[in-house]
């Protein structure tokens, strides 16, 4: 049996609801998720071998996403599994290429910047190494945990292209993709990828089946997206493009437990 | 009988100024005409050695303007590699007078240069500051359409600024033969290719450094009435020259002119003031141990002795150096500074 720990913000909901659908196909595998909204992981402390919130909201989250658990002891586990928690093409597309384009990019109009192929890569890789997913994995490292995994924030609903302007950044996904920069920011995420990679530390690439093109989540796999809130039931609003929902997290379980 | 040299204080006497005195002694090099404070807002510009200045008074917590920030996520080796954080703008090292008021120009739309992209296997530069991306880019119309944004925001720069400091570095410089546009390196160097048919040496002259620099100085008051200026001169001997004469005479005659012509600013304006950073670093009293081994670069203990005079005067806004972590020096590569005319070294047999 692989005990496996599974942490993460409002993306967690969809992994948890596809565990409670693929857990009987996965018999080796036992998971337990802990999760926080927001970047509610970055508010914990690594101390005499568990992580423990710092704050009571932290702590309440932790207990409702685990059954009752208010920290996670390190040595419960063999893997690690972050979701979320800021590794992400949105974040590279609001951090970075809302300002800035490189010469590798189509869309070069509008109030941007424009720098070389390289700064605009080692800008986006930074950015991911500053995520809270990141900043997990180097504690959960240095901590000893041998095997550890990051699941990304699943890309937006490939209805973010029908979007209006309010809606997560809409304006700059379209324009990515009817410029034709989608290639070259996959291109990107990949890099970075490869720059992060360490011993003991892996990537799951968003399953292919639920993608819409290089940038989006098929559409279907947003319908019904819920909250990371108590019982699993608060379904977000119709526009949130950026949650998904349980048949998402069950691609995800099963392709991390090809990984595990 | 009396002399007009009675009764003088020390430092005019050379043996009581200078060689009675430990060159880390030396007293009242500088007095500052200005005061520069907290809330002015500071441009930088000029040759290698202004990034010391720029550096150091950022970790002082002067208001140095950074009109082109580097993207979230570069170390600072790379975004100096880059072209970012070294002035105000991402300009480059701007060693010449005629580089100056030719950027100025320019972001007044008063100028177009000339053959303003050079290319190199493949890749394309800006022929103005080829050092600013060290791979080139793409394409002709990348670099024109950076360089499009770049001169904006040295329009910022200049509209600003109400105290412009500026390293006065070399007179050699290269030009346009028929346009006349002054680029900060030969073509070939970095990237291009040279042809004397088109491209030209000029050795600037000490009425055209002059020249330059009132035109500059004519253009900022007519955005910015209350701008004042500080000039320095670098230290930093040339790397190579393209005139007839020895390396070293040449290097005379160009620290000669600039030193000059700072001098005769310093004198005759109110607004500008000269720092003597040259005489504090290649002066005799320092007997040359202000400079590393190739008796070129000017090292930290150098660059630091030039600062601490510079802050005795103007003391610093709010910051200690230790305490700016990011922006303070380091005393390791934090303050290697950028210098593509380091470059020259290359073309030696």
């Amino acid at each position: 049996m692989k005990r496996v720990c599974v942490l993460g913000n409002s993306h967690l909901a969809a992994v948890k609801l596809g565990w409670d659908q693929r857990a009987a196909a996965h018999p080796d595998l036992h998971c337990d998720f802990f999760g926080a909204p927001k970047n509610g992981l970055a508010e914990v402390v690594f101390e005499d071998g568990f992580i423990i919130p710092q704050t009571e909201e932290v702590r309440g989250a932790f207990a409702m996403t685990s059954s009752g658990q208010e920290k996670v002891r390190l040595d419960a586990y063999d893997s690690f599994v972050t979701v979320g928690l800021g590794f992400s093409m949105a974040t590279l597309i609001r951090r970075v290429y809302r300002d800035y384009r490189s010469d590798g990019h189509n869309n070069l109009d509008g109030d941007i910047t424009l720098v070389g192929e390289a700064t605009f890569r080692q800008s986006c890789t930074t950015m991911l190494a500053r995520s809270t997913a990141l900043w997990l994995a180097g504690h959960l490292g240095s901590a000893g945990v041998a095997r550890i995994l990051i699941v990304p924030q699943p890309l937006p609903s490939e209805e973010i292209l029908e979007a209006d302007d309010a809606v997560m950044d809409a304006p700059l996904w379209q324009a990515a993709v009817r410029e034709g920069d989608d290639a070259s920011l996959d291109q990107t995420m990949k890099e970075a990828v490869q720059a992060l990679a360490a011993p003991g530390l892996g990537f799951l690439r968003q399953p292919p089946a639920t993608r819409a093109g290089l940038l989006f989540t098929r559409r279907d796999y947003a319908i019904g997206s819920v909250r990371l809130a108590a019982g699993f039931e608060a379904v977000h609003a119709k526009n949130d493009v950026g949650h998904m929902n349980g048949a998402y997290g069950a691609a995800v379980i099963d392709d991390l437990a090809a990984m595990l | 009988m009396n002399s007009p040299y009675e009764g003088l204080p020390e430092s005019r006497y050379w043996r009581s100024g200078v060689s009675q005195k430990h060159p880390f002694d030396i007293q009242a090099l500088y007095r500052k005409k200005f005061e520069i404070t907290a809330t002015d807002r500071i441009a930088t510009a000029g040759s290698c050695f202004a990034q010391h200045i720029s550096r150091h008074l950022r970790a002082r917590g002067f208001s140095v303007i950074d009109a082109e920030p580097a993207p979230a996520g570069l170390d600072s080796a790379q975004a100096q590699a880059h072209g970012y954080g070294l002035y105000s703008a991402r300009y480059g090292n701007i060693y010449t007078t005629r580089q100056l008021i030719q950027l100025a120009r320019e972001a007044l739309g008063q100028f177009t240069p000339a053959n303003a992209v050079w290319e190199k296997e493949g890749r394309f530069f800006d022929a103005l500051r080829p050092s600013v991306e060290p791979k080139g880019l793409r394409g002709a119309a990348h670099v024109a359409l950076q360089r499009k944004q770049h001169v904006a925001k040295v329009l910022e720069v200049m509209q600003t600024a109400n105290i412009c400091i500026f390293t006065l570095g070399l007179t050699e410089t290269w030009l346009d033969r028929a346009s006349g546009t002054c680029y900060p390196t030969a073509p070939g160097t970095i990237a291009g290719s040279y042809d004397p048919a088109t491209t030209v040496f000029h050795n600037l002259t000490f009425g055209e450094v002059m020249e330059d620099f009132l035109a500059f100085r004519d253009l900022m008051r007519g955005i910015n009435p209350g701008v004042r200026f500080l000039l320095t001169v670098s230290p930093v001997p040339l790397t190579a020259t393209a005139a007839e004469d020895h390396v070293l005479v040449a290097t005379t005659y160009s620290k000669s002119v600039l030193r000059a012509v700072a001098g005769e600013l310093h004198q005759h304006y109110d607004d500008v003031d000269y720092f003597p950073s040259y005489e504090i670093i290649a002066a005799p009293p320092s007997r040359a141990f202000f400079y590393e081994p190739n008796l070129r670069s000017v090292n930290n203990g150098g660059v630091s002795h030039v600062m601490r005079s510079f802050f005795a005067e103007h003391g610093s806004a709010g910051a200690s150096p230790g305490r700016t972590a990011k922006a303070a020096p380091d005393g390791g590569e934090g303050d290697d500074v950028v210098c593509e005319e380091a470059l020259l070294e290359a073309f030696a047999r």
